[in-house]
Formats: C-alpha cells, structure tokens, sequence
C-alpha cells in the first residue's frame, strides 16, 4: 500500500490552472522530490497534501484513507515552512511543543519529548530563545523538530532551505536527509534547487505548468531524461536539431551536419517527422585542437568564442553552425593548452551519450 | 586618512564634529521646536500650578499644594475624574469589543471590497468634528431621526431625550475614536503572516484554537496600543462632552476650561490638567507593565 496516493488532482484558481491531471502514488519511506520552476503548481500539490489548499477536482489518499475533505489539523502529515512560519511569540520549546500541547498530552511528556527533538536537531541549549534571537539555520532546525515531534505519516517541506546561504544549505541537505532516513518517516520535499534534488531524492516528480513531465530516480532524470523539458531544467543540456535519417527498433539515424550522420538510441516514435532534436551533456563533449578522433567517435568543427573559469571547471562556449555549445572541461588537461578565445576547436563526442530528445512525454 | 590633510586642519576638525556628532545635528531643529513650543509652556504651567490663586484671575507665585489636595478632595470634583475615567473606559472597551471582530474580518479581505469597508472608515474623518457632533443632534435630538423612528414603531409614546446624556458623550466619542481605532487593529491584525496560522493548523489546532494561540496573543500587543489610545483620547476630550454632554455631568476637560476661561483660575486648572495627564501617563504604564508580563512583544 502507498502512503500518499494523488488520483487526478486539479486545482484552479479562477481562470489560472495551477495544477493539472496530477496522479502519483509515494511509498512509504520514500523521500520524493517535486521539482519544477516557480509556478509549476508543486507548492499547491503539496499543500494540497497538507490540507491547507483543497482540490478543485481528484483526490488525496493518505494512508488509504481519502482526506480531501478533512482538515490539516486532522491529517497526519506536518509541515516544514517556507519561511519556517515560527510562532513569534513563543520559544523554542514551546515552538516544538506546539502541536503535543494542542493533542492535551502532560506537560512531562512534551517537555522530555521537546527535549529529545531538540537534541536531535542539535538545539538543546537554545530551548528557551525566541525565534528572533535565532540564526537563518537555527530557526530552519526549530521548523523541522516542530514538525517532527508530532510524529507525521507525511513529512512535508516547502522549499525549507532557500533562505539559507550555500554552505549552510549544503549542511541541511545532509541533516534532512539522515533524520529522514534515522525517522522513516515518507518525506515530499519541494523545491526548485535541481542539485537539491540529485542530491537528496529517492525519486523526483519534474513539474513545469502544472503537470508532471516526469518521474524517475535522481539518475534516471538526469541520464534519461523524457521531455525537451527535464533535459533543460536538469542539468545543462546542448540541443541540435538534425535531420531524421531513417528510424529502425532501437537506433535512429541523424544527420547531425553535413556528411556526419550517427546512430542515437530511439526512445520513442518519430514517424512522420523530418527534423528531430538531439541532446547533449557539456561534460560529454571534449574539446580538441588536433582532428583526431577516438574509436566510434565523430568529430564537429567550431570556433571557440569564450571561456569561463569557473572553480572545478572550464566551461567554453562553441560555436557551431549557428548553435551555441557549451563544453564542461573538468580535465583540466585543456587548461595547460591555453586556449585562445576565437580560435578553431574540435569537438569530440560518442554517438552513446546523444540522447534523442521528445517534444512530449508519451508515458504520461 | 588621506594623505595632504593635517589633523589640526579646521576643516578636518569641523568634519570630525560633525561625523562624531551627526545624529545630535539632525534631531536639534526637531529638538528646538519641540522644547519651544511643548516642554517650556507644559513646565511653565506646572510651575503655575503650584502658585496660590488670589481671586479676580490673579495668583502668587510660590509653592503649594493646595490646588492638588482640593481637587483630590472635594467630591465634587473627585466625581468629576470619576465620571471622566468611567467615560473613557467605557469608550476604550467599546472599541476594542465591538472593532475587534470588525478589524479581523477587514483584515482577512482582499481586493476590491477591502479598499471599500476601508474608505468607510476614513471618509468621516475627512469631516470637521463640529460638523460630526451636531450631525447627532440630528439624529439624536428631541426631534430628531431616533425619536421619530420609535415612535413610529410604538416603542415609545413621545420623544426621549436622547442628547446631553452619558450616551450622547459616549457615542460622539466612539464617532471620534473609533475609525482611528480600527485603523490600528487593521494593520495589527494583517501583520500577522498567514502562514504562522496555517502552520498552527497544520500541528493539529482547530480554527478557534489557532485564532486564539495565534491571531489573538499575536495582536495583543497591537490590541493595547488601541485600547491607550482609545482611552487617552477620551479622557482628555473636551469639545465633545462640552457639546452633547449634560450639564451636571461634567468632565475633567470641562472643568479645566471652565476654570481657565471663565473663573481665570489659571493654578487650579493647570493642577487639574496634570491630574489628567498623570492619569494618562499611568494608563501607559499600567499598559505597558501588563504587556511586558504577558510575555508579549517578541
């Protein structure tokens, strides 16, 4: 049985679509990510989940029970903020022992069990601070115990960590993810902050205008992506429009330029189509000064137009007939070779590593 | 320090005046106008009422208290500071009861009907008060709408007087104070971020129970702001209970014009307004001593 079931949810506000046809199934102990850009509608599901937002249409199963009409105070799920919505008025302590207090449960219990979630989170001696007195990371610690400790089926974290700066974030990242997995407790964490998701996701629901473009583990997302979409909002992506050759079982011929022509894995059905879209990590291409070629290899001509250091890597820009290629260099072989920015480069790419990119994504 | 300037430099030293100085520099034309026209005649007056009067507007200066003990004495008069605060009171709980659920409601609206109660509320304080304070004559008056509505529903046989009573001060006052009063719990109340209450909600309090965990405690601090301001105000009004009040039922703003004005008793009625301004600075104390306990304010 699954612990969060979303049958055909669809939410409009007016005249706005804000979420569209969205069914998806979360086991438990899954940490699932939704991911999309701002306004893909992946902070409504959720609080459609929590209670605080009702469905136009569909349903929201958890635990087997339809909760779509009950109240968020009568789910069993808890939320991590945004802007972590602390009680501004009450300390640490209290702010935890917020919802045991409102289950009438002894005073002695919910200190010792505050106590024990404070320890958790490593806030045990800022117990009766208020939460103006806390730092960005520490209001972010009080947020996850007090959604914690009221022990929820569903955890539910609205982009908790995009108001913290980059090494505290990394640090969160890690924390939530360990208490997540410490507490098996099912986890929905949103977010727009695509490494956020790699990093910490046991799947990932990619969202863009309010529907689902795709489901997949962290690699699957990234090495298969389904939609023109998901290949851009993960990762960088280069695209090619080439021309369809000839399409057989599992291989599509493309002609990528003239006289080069490849053999891409066929993901899908292109019948009736001339032109198709070929896609391309910048870490899978590499940039050469001599034409030589490794074995099963191709070989495009372009001209170098910038470089930028970028710490780990370099990244060029290439210019080839017309479309603007990024390369990530994280060798740094090509460093030594100093390169000069306007001069003719070679680019060197494995046919197994273009992936051909659909418009739609037909599985859903 | 840039190199070419001396320390002893006049400029220099001037500049260093004015870095070390430069708050002090921009309160002092505020400072100045403030000490001029506010703190000189309040202590002038404060030390005017401790003179002794000598009749006929005439008084001598000296030390004392006699203006104080009479009016802290005399039940005559202390029924006037009584009847003063029981006013005011009355008006400050008014607000606060009846605006409440009214600055609560507004406060949760948005768009255009929001901009409409919230015009309702501020077109009457664009009218002159006199103008107010006889519109209720009309109302209220012998003659007046009030009385010929009851009479029509046979509630009462003949017109009740209902101006120059404690009512009639009461409401003119409400009608001062209380659009002011809204305004304050409005933009206390729409402080309150939404999504503290959803969290509430979300940790399993019920609506009645998060409003009160969270709305209520969370404007308290606002809610007695108001409620100062309310009965500040109120107790030191004067054209309203001059104009709708009885003529029995005097209070202490009354008292002190009328002695000011009319018996030129200028310490009696300087040692009356500091009662009255002791009341109200108590009143702020007592307000912020009860909010400091509760814990509020954080």
């Amino acid at each position: 049985m699954y612990d969060v079931e979303l049958i055909e949810l669809n939410k409009k506000y007016r005249n706005v679509i804000a979420v569209e046809d969205v069914s998806l199934n979360i086991k438990q102990g899954e940490f699932l990510f939704l991911l999309g850009p701002s306004g893909c509608g992946k902070t409504t599901i959720l609080r459609m989940i929590g209670g605080m937002e009702e469905p136009t249409t569909g349903m929201v199963r958890i635990q087997g029970e339809d909760v779509s009409n009950i109240p968020p105070e009568k789910r069993v799920t808890s939320t991590v903020f945004q802007n972590w919505a602390l009680f501004p008025h009450k300390t640490v302590s209290e702010n935890v022992g917020f919802g045991l207090a409102m289950q009438k449960i002894p005073k002695a219990t919910i200190k010792a069990e505050v106590t024990k979630y404070l320890e958790m989170v490593g806030l045990a001696d800022l117990s009766n601070r208020y939460p103006n007195q806390l730092s960005g990371g520490q209001k972010q610690r009080v947020a996850l115990a007090r959604a914690l400790i009221v022990k929820p089926a569903v955890l539910l974290l609205d982009e908790p960590l995009s108001a913290l700066d980059l090494k505290l974030r990394n640090q969160m990242r890690f924390e939530i993810k360990r208490i997540q997995r410490k507490l098996a407790v099912t986890a929905i964490f949103v977010t727009h902050d695509q490494t956020e998701a790699l990093a910490m996701a046991d799947r990932i629901v990619i969202m863009n205008k309010g529907r689902i473009e795709q489901i997949g583990t962290p690699s699957e997302i990234y090495f298969n992506p389904m939609t023109k979409f998901v290949s851009d909002f993960v990762g960088e992506m280069n695209f090619l429009q080439c021309k369809l050759v000839k399409q057989n079982a599992d291989t599509t011929t493309v002609e990528l330029s003239d006289n080069c022509r490849i053999d891409v894995a066929s993901t899908h059905s292109n019948q009736n189509k001339t032109q198709v879209t070929i896609g391309i990590r910048p870490e899978k291409i590499f940039v050469k000064r001599e034409p030589s070629v490794s074995d099963g290899c191709i070989l495009l001509e372009g001209k170098l137009e910038e470089i930028t250091f970028l710490g780990q890597l370099l990244r060029f820009h290439v210019t080839f007939e017309g479309n603007m290629i990024i390369v990530d260099d994280f060798g740094g072989v090509n460093r030594a070779l100093r390169y000069q920015e306007s001069e003719n480069v070679y680019m060197e790419i494995n046919p197994k590593d273009c992936l051909l990119i659909p418009d739609h994504n037909d599985n859903l | 320090m840039k190199a070419g300037i001396k320390k002893d430099n006049w400029i220099y030293k001037l500049s260093e005046i004015y870095r070390k100085n430069r708050f002090l520099i921009m309160f002092m034309p505020a400072l100045i106008l403030v000490s001029f026209f506010f703190f000189v005649p309040i202590l002038s007056l404060l030390r005017i009422s401790f003179f002794k009067y000598t009749g006929m507007g005439m008084f001598e200066p000296g030390f004392t208290l006699e203006n104080y003990i009479k009016f802290l004495t005399d039940p005559f008069y202390l029924q006037v500071i009584w009847y003063t605060i029981k006013i005011a009171f009355s008006v400050t709980m008014i607000c606060i009861v009846v605006g409440y659920p009214v600055a609560y409601y507004i406060s949760c609206m948005t768009g255009k009907w929001k901009i409409f109660l919230l015009l309702l509320i501020i077109i009457p304080l664009w009218t002159n008060l006199i103008v107010r304070i006889y519109g209720w004559f009309v109302i209220l008056g012998r003659q007046g709408l009030l009385n010929s509505i009851l009479i029509k529903l046979n509630l009462i046989d003949e017109p009740i007087s209902l101006v120059f009573t404690t009512g009639s001060v009461v409401i003119g006052l409400l009608d001062n104070v209380f659009p002011w009063i809204l305004l304050i719990m409005i933009s206390v109340l729409e402080g309150i971020e939404w999504d503290i209450i959803e969290a509430a909600r979300d940790l399993g309090a019920s609506r009645i129970k998060s409003f009160y965990e969270i709305t209520f405690k969370l404007s308290l601090p606002g809610i007695a702001v108001a409620g100062l301001f309310a009965f500040v105000w109120s107790v030191g009004e004067y054209a309203v209970p001059s104009l709708l009040g009885a003529s029995s039922n005097r209070t202490i703003s009354i008292e002190i014009a009328d002695q000011m004005l009319n018996l030129l008793n200028w310490p009696f009625g300087a040692s009356m307004a500091f009662v009255l301004f002791a009341i109200s600075v108590s009143v702020l104390l007592i307000n912020n001593w009860l909010t400091s306990r509760s814990n509020i304010g954080h």
